[in-house]
């Protein structure tokens, strides 16, 4: 894959040996649905979810959200180009502008697989 | 009669992403078949897809006819990429780690724990092989490709 999968949750409970309904309960919820749901890229957990997966799994949530951390950061590098864009030729903090390059050219923050 | 679809699904050939089986049974095994594979390749979006070679492959035309519809289904309908791995080939790789198909299973459980519930007992000379077996097959089939990749490499960026 050359791309990061959106996220990890499958291989690592899988790699705990839980089954969805087991997560479910490590996470607070009913059944297995929404682990299910998360599992299958359906739905994106909310914050404090997201954080209970990592905390489950003991990984970064960068890890383990991998695909949509990625695809966050586009976002973000993308904004941090328009807003440098939108800074030419403006009165604006050398720090400021130095920080928003390196947002917007940053490579380092791309996916890289963690060694387990 | 009945069959098996086993798969893995490796990320940098270190990281064991997913894993699975399904058994086939009945009339409706071929759309079973497709249905299943369909769904694991839309789900990981592989760049390879690393299958036993159908044109050597010792199995009934069944199977081989799935393992053709597979390989064009990667290559025409998905534009993956599709290595067949013939009979042979497996053979002579598998043999130089050494001499059953157990050692095999026993070899890829330690580099990959999470695989370790699923290496079968030794088997008695009337027993079947146990259908985890194969997934133990379809990751030393991937191992087998990424590695002879690798060798590619290797030697292509000797000679430059």
């Amino acid at each position: 894959m050359s791309q990061p999968l959106p996220n990890y949750i499958r291989t690592f409970r899988r790699k705990a040996d839980l089954s969805q309904d087991d997560l479910a309960r490590l996470l607070g919820k009913v059944d297995g649905s929404t682990a299910l749901r998360h599992e299958d890229y359906q739905r994106v957990p909310v914050l404090e979810t997201a954080l209970r997966y990592a905390a489950i799994f003991r990984t970064d949530p960068r890890e383990l959200f991998a695909g949509y951390y990625a695809k966050e950061i586009e976002i973000v590098k993308e904004n941090a180009r328009q807003l440098l864009r939108e800074l030419e030729g403006k009165p604006a903090s050398a720090r400021k502008v130095a920080f928003l390059r390196v947002l917007a050219e940053e490579t380092d923050m791309y996916y890289e697989p963690c060694e387990e | 009669m009945h069959y098996g679809l086993c798969f893995v699904v490796l990320e940098d050939t270190e990281r064991l992403i997913d894993w699975g089986g399904r058994e086939l049974r009945g009339a409706t095994t071929t759309g079973v078949f497709i249905h299943k594979l369909s769904r694991v390749i839309d789900r990981y979006r592989p760049d390879v897809l690393v299958i036993e070679d159908p044109a050597e492959s010792p199995k009934g035309n069944k199977v081989k006819d799935w393992l053709i519809w597979a390989e064009e289904f990667a290559k025409e309908e998905r534009k993956i990429k599709c290595v067949a791995v013939s009979q042979e080939e497996f053979r002579v790789y598998t043999s130089s780690y050494g001499s059953s198909k157990r050692e095999m299973a026993m070899r890829l459980a330690r580099l990959f724990p999470e695989l370790e519930n699923l290496v079968p007992p030794k088997r008695k000379a009337w027993e079947h092989e146990k259908r985890s077996m194969r997934i133990f097959v379809a990751l030393e089939r991937a191992l087998l490709v990424a590695q002879r990749d690798s060798q590619g490499r290797q030697d292509r960026a000797a000679r430059n």
